[in-house]
């Protein structure tokens, strides 16, 4: 079940929000959360449930052990035994089938015929198995650092960790940001109001900007080569560009907005990252929870900064390696992540001085430039495609077009441009800075009377939206 | 903060989502113009106990096709795409091109 479907929004949620404000304690409110989350994953997942629950359960156990341990040696075994269970459950889920494969095509080099076993040559992904990983080993790290407190109850943790708002598509929610809320959070109106305006913000920006740019993209990225001309390349690679961006900022919106709507606070994921003037700065703004996890449990941990600056590029490159792959069991994932690894290393090498001296406008088209080409590696299926795409953006393709090619008339339409011109000003906050956008203390009456009137009718074209078009899949649900 | 415009978008939305809820419930269904639906709506699932799986997808299924006012909703989103962008469900050059047909 994603969000922004009517089975969430005209029978789930009503349920879940209407039952959990009449319930009069936090205890069985917590007990009613983990209850609903169990649902809303089984709904999806079925039988993959128990995945879940396993690692639920092993990282309780393991949180457990490490409290209770008396030596140090206990302690790593505790802390080793629940990271590698868990790390060992994502592996077979996610890279299992990737790993024998690449192994398959690396002996069929060498003239080495690799059948792999029928049971790896499918294995389904859980949803969200990737971001209950990261939470497990934040939380058992966490707690072998002292920086929180175990939690005891198994129920309390596993609402914890199964919450449905984040649990399938992040924002990576550390057990530290919400240790205070699990047993102790304010339920008040004004959390409520919070919440609903940032889910429809979110909603807004999967509905009616990031599902038309989709399609756009779709129309160009299942093109053929040689249907494609340099102008429509450009286009798809844009479009993908801003469909990525507000298909995922609008689901950590939404998630943020029933986190709050429940009385949690969630980290921020998002800082309108196509305004970066470097690849430094854009990784400070874009999945903020993704990159901040990897700064503190891996980049830090391997030596950060503080070290010679050969180590440094090498613990840049192995953590935007491992973030690539963390995104997708395939080469283009790893590709992408290493070509931000890549550009990182020429910033810190000192490239990003050269770019705080230059004029703004010309430091964030370098940034856009960069992401844009990077965005073609993970859209694209296949390595092939993906370099093939980028030498007919460049104009380095010498082969000639097919009969069938797409220009810019044939993919675009009023109602196209209309949308991608409004994603494309809100994306880079392109829009001048009237007072209307700020947000002030003492807000005059009428303007919040429109705002609220204005939102209420975004809202409600969502909503129309939604019921009438039958395109809504969710990118960031394959990780 | 407490805010105004948050509490005029609240109510709308509470309001929105609870009619939606019982809409669903009562299959309430009111429509001002034709829908020519191109394909077969999902029917009520049949619930089984020894396959609870088939149950969840075919209710899923169930709830996608018959949520409260579809019909008003898809109506009013053709007749946005008109009266706003001059499109019509019907008419779609792009797709043509690519191989779908009109």
């Amino acid at each position: 079940m994603v969000f922004s479907s009517m089975q969430f929004l005209f029978v789930f949620f009503p349920v879940v929000f209407g039952v959990y404000f009449v319930l009069p304690t936090i205890r069985l409110k917590n007990l009613f959360l983990l209850f609903a989350s169990l649902m809303f994953y089984i709904w999806g997942e079925r039988n993959y449930v128990f995945v879940m629950l396993a690692s639920i359960t092993i990282t309780w156990a393991g949180g457990v052990l490490l409290e209770k341990s008396r030596s140090d040696k206990e302690r790593r075994i505790a802390l080793a035994t629940g990271i590698i269970v868990n790390l060992l459950l994502l592996a077979y889920y996610k890279y299992a089938v990737f790993l024998i494969q690449s192994f398959g095509n690396a002996l069929a080099l060498v003239g080495i015929r690799f059948a792999a076993p029928e049971n790896l040559q499918h294995v389904h992904l859980p949803a969200g198995i990737s971001f209950f990983t990261f939470q497990a080993i934040s939380y058992l790290i966490d707690l072998n650092r002292g920086t929180i407190k175990c939690q005891r109850n198994l129920a309390t943790f596993g609402m914890y960790k199964s919450f449905f708002p984040q649990l399938i598509a992040g924002p990576i929610v550390r057990y530290a940001h919400i240790e205070k809320e699990v047993d102790h959070r304010p339920v008040s109106w004004a959390h409520v109001t919070e919440g609903i305006s940032i889910f429809c913000v979110g909603l807004a920006q999967k509905i009616l900007l990031a599902n038309p740019m989709g399609q756009l993209a779709d129309d160009v990225f299942n093109s053929p080569l040689a249907d494609l001309t340099s102008a429509s390349t450009w286009l798809g690679a844009t479009a993908y560009d801003l469909q990525i961006f507000f298909d995922f900022s609008g689901y950590s919106q939404m998630a943020i907005g029933l986190g709050r709507m429940f009385g949690f606070t969630f980290p921020q994921n998002f800082n309108v990252p196509y305004t970066a003037s470097s690849i430094t700065d854009f990784w400070r703004r874009w999945h903020m929870s993704l990159s901040s996890w990897f700064r503190d449990y891996l980049y830090i941990p391997l030596g950060g900064n503080r070290c010679s600056k050969t180590r440094n590029f090498f613990n840049l490159f192995i953590v935007f390696f491992l973030c690539g792959l963390w995104h997708g069991a395939s080469w283009t994932f790893v590709i992408w992540g290493a070509y931000h690894g890549l550009f990182l290393c020429l910033e810190k090498a000192g490239l990003l001085e050269k770019l705080n001296k230059a004029p703004v406008g010309l430091s964030r088209l370098y940034a856009m430039l960069v992401v844009l080409v990077g965005w073609v590696f993970f859209r694209a299926d296949s390595l092939t495609y993906a370099l093939g795409f980028l030498k007919k953006m460049f104009g380095l393709d010498s082969t000639p077009l097919s009969a069938d090619r797409l220009s810019l008339y044939d993919l675009l339409n009023y109602e196209r441009i209309v949308v991608f011109s409004i994603a494309l000003v809100l994306s880079a906050q392109l829009y001048p800075k009237l007072p209307v956008f700020q947000s002030s203390e003492r807000p005059h009456p009428l303007a919040e009377i429109v705002r609220g009137v204005a939102l209420s009718g975004v809202f409600l074209l969502s909503l129309v939206y939604l019921a009438g078009s039958t395109f809504n899949p969710f990118i960031y649900f394959r990780f | 903060m407490k805010r105004l415009s948050h509490s005029i978008l609240a109510v709308s939305f509470l309001i929105s989502i609870a009619l939606g809820f019982l809409g669903t419930l009562n299959q309430w269904n009111p429509y001002f113009g034709p829908i020519n639906e191109n394909r077969t709506i999902a029917g009520k699932p049949e619930f089984s106990i020894k396959d609870l799986s088939k149950t969840i997808a075919q209710t899923d299924q169930y709830l996608a096709d018959n949520f409260g006012f579809r019909k008003f909703m898809i109506r009013s989103h053709a007749l946005i795409r008109h009266f706003v962008f001059n499109a019509y469900s019907a008419e779609n050059r792009v797709l043509e091109k690519l191989g779908v047909t009109e």
